[in-house]
């Protein structure tokens, strides 16, 4: 047990203040058997935390930080469903974006078309097209 | 002995304790103010206007310092920079090295006729933390009427003080059930709500959502506490059942010789990069207290106290007059950034804003008292938000 209002300079310890700090100097021990005492008290140095707020602390995170809000709200409109066909979708485009590609000109474009993955890829771009419009449409009438 | 020599500064608010608490050990320090309490200024906000405790607001001086620094309770009375001696009230006699002076401003209730009883009846949240508590309990008893904010000089401490005490006191009035029963007119010397109109575009349409009157070009000059108007230079009148009014900020209340390094209105003249003391290179002044072409806030003093510190210790530095002054409002924040060479630049309003001059609130006690450990978290937030990268950027 412990003696009931201890007094710790100018500060009085209740029997409540008193079991609280019972229970803090457990966990001091803890984290001293533990080593993390002296992990903690070295991170917190000028030198670690100076660091870290270096990386952390740019413009770019600070934008995007501000907008935070925002950008949480827009996750409550995704469409998780269609998430891992978007995903395929997204690898397809970037192997696309690495192999060598050739201009087309208005020829080359209609021989394209009796290929039917290009004319499936293009009934897809008609139809985000469509999206993008009809969003559009919604937006100039706001 | 440290072996730097002697620093001797005026003044332990933001700015003095924060240069003392990067020089202690270094050199011997000594900080002389008159008041046993350094005082979070922008805490009178959250008395006046949000019912909080003073005592969170307030802590001892001689507890802020480090151990290393001496602390002299008294007032200093002169400063002869040619002898090197700084004079106290009680008749101490302190010699120097360096010196600082951070003695802040000097707030002049006198310029205006009645202006001290106007402060005596309401309260106040420039003056001291009681004035605010007694602010606080004027709003308390405004049951219906108009509640004025208003402003007697464009150059003031703090310029988004009165935009900030518009905004707290309307949420206030709200949150007592008196949206509709008390108007909050807020009347201030410049053309738009904000000196700076990229910051009024940001803020005026906050200020008409919330209902809150903006008067523009009304300086206030007279106070007629009887028939309960303010009359402005520009010749105007503004009725009220409470107010209060910014007063006229002056440079501090000591002698100093020569009296050349002062300006008219007794601010300390400095190179606006060093913060030295106009001919001479062991004297600077920091904070509020000086003539640099900046905003005065905490930000400028603990920014201008950093440069000397650096300086005294033999590195180079310069302030760059950089300002982040925090516009608070019910959920949201921005600030106004801008340094010497850049007006503000657009920063909208946002939650995260609001939640990051929230942390700067929390860490104020300890960023004071441990300057070098924040130093580079500050620094990094700066160089984030440069001006000039932000007006690049179209802003924040
Ligand atoms: C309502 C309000 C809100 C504010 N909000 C913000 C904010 O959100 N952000 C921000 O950056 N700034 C804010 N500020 C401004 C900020 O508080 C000041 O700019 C800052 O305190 C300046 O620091 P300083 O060291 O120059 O002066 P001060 O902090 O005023 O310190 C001056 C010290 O000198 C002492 N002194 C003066 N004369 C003598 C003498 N003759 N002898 C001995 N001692 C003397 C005083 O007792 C005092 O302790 C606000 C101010 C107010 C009033």
């Amino acid at each position: 047990m412990v003696a009931r209002n201890l007094e710790v300079g100018s500060v009085r310890i209740d029997e409540e203040g008193a079991e609280a700090l019972v229970k803090f100097v457990g966990l001091l021990k803890r984290l001293n058997e533990l080593g993390l005492l002296d992990a903690v008290s070295d991170i917190l140095s000028e030198d670690v935390v100076g660091g870290l707020a270096g990386l952390l602390l740019n413009t770019g995170t600070l934008k995007a930080l501000d907008n935070v809000d925002r950008l949480t709200g827009l996750l409550g409109e995704v469409d998780y469903d269609s998430l891992d066909r978007l995903g395929d979708l997204i690898s397809a485009v970037s192997s696309a974006v690495t192999e060598e590609s050739k201009p087309v000109g208005l020829i080359g474009l209609a021989t394209s078309l009796r290929d039917p993955d290009i004319r499936r890829g293009l009934g897809f771009t008609l139809n985000v097209l469509k999206a993008v419009g009809r969003s559009l449409r919604g937006a100039q009438q706001d | 002995m440290a072996e730097g020599g002697k620093v001797v500064i005026v003044g332990g608010g933001g700015g003095g304790a924060i240069a003392a608490n990067l020089l202690a050990g270094k050199f011997d320090v000594t900080v002389i103010d008159r008041s046993e309490y350094h005082y979070f200024q922008p805490g009178n906000l959250f008395i006046a206007f949000q019912g909080k405790g003073p005592t969170l607001y307030r802590r001892r001086i001689a507890d802020l310092l480090k151990p290393r620094v001496d602390f002299v309770r008294d007032e200093v009375a002169s400063i002869d920079l040619d002898e090197r001696e700084v004079v106290t009230a009680s008749g101490r006699e302190l010699n120097y090295d360096r010196l600082i002076i951070a003695a802040g401003v000097h707030l002049d209730y006198s310029a205006l006729e009645n202006h001290e009883a106007l402060l005596n009846t309401f309260g106040d949240y420039y003056h001291t933390q009681e004035m605010a508590v007694k602010l606080h309990e004027s709003l308390r008893g405004l049951k219906s009427g108009t509640f004025v904010i208003a402003v007697a000089d464009p150059i003031y401490k703090c310029p988004p003080g009165p935009l900030k005490a518009a905004f707290l006191s309307r949420e206030l009035l709200n949150r007592m059930g008196r949206s509709s029963s008390v108007r909050v007119v807020l009347a201030v010397p410049f053309p738009h709500a904000y000196p700076s109109k990229t910051v009024s575009d940001v803020v005026e349409p906050e200020l008409e959502a919330r209902g809150i009157e903006v008067r523009t070009i009304f300086t206030a000059d007279q106070i007629d506490l009887e028939g309960r108007k303010i009359v402005s230079l520009e010749g105007e009148e503004l009725k009220f059942d409470v107010a209060t009014v910014v007063p006229p900020n002056e440079g501090p209340k000591i002698e100093i010789r020569p009296d050349a390094v002062r300006d008219g209105s007794g601010f300390l003249k400095i190179d606006k990069f060093t913060s030295q003391v106009e001919g001479y290179d062991d004297a600077f002044a920091i904070g509020d207290c000086t003539n640099a072409p900046t905003s005065k806030s905490g930000v400028t003093a603990h920014l201008q106290a950093e440069t000397v510190a650096k300086r005294i210790m033999g590195m180079d530095a310069r302030y760059t007059g950089r300002t982040n002054c925090p516009i608070i409002l019910d959920g949201l924040g921005t600030f106004v950034i801008s340094d010497y060479e850049h007006p503000p630049v657009p920063v909208r309003l946002s939650k995260f804003k609001r939640f990051m001059e929230d942390l700067f609130v929390a860490a104020y006690w300890s960023s004071i008292r441990n300057p070098g450990f924040w130093g580079p978290v500050f620094e990094a937030y700066f160089r984030a938000t440069e001006p000039e990268v932000l007006e690049r950027l179209g802003g924040w």
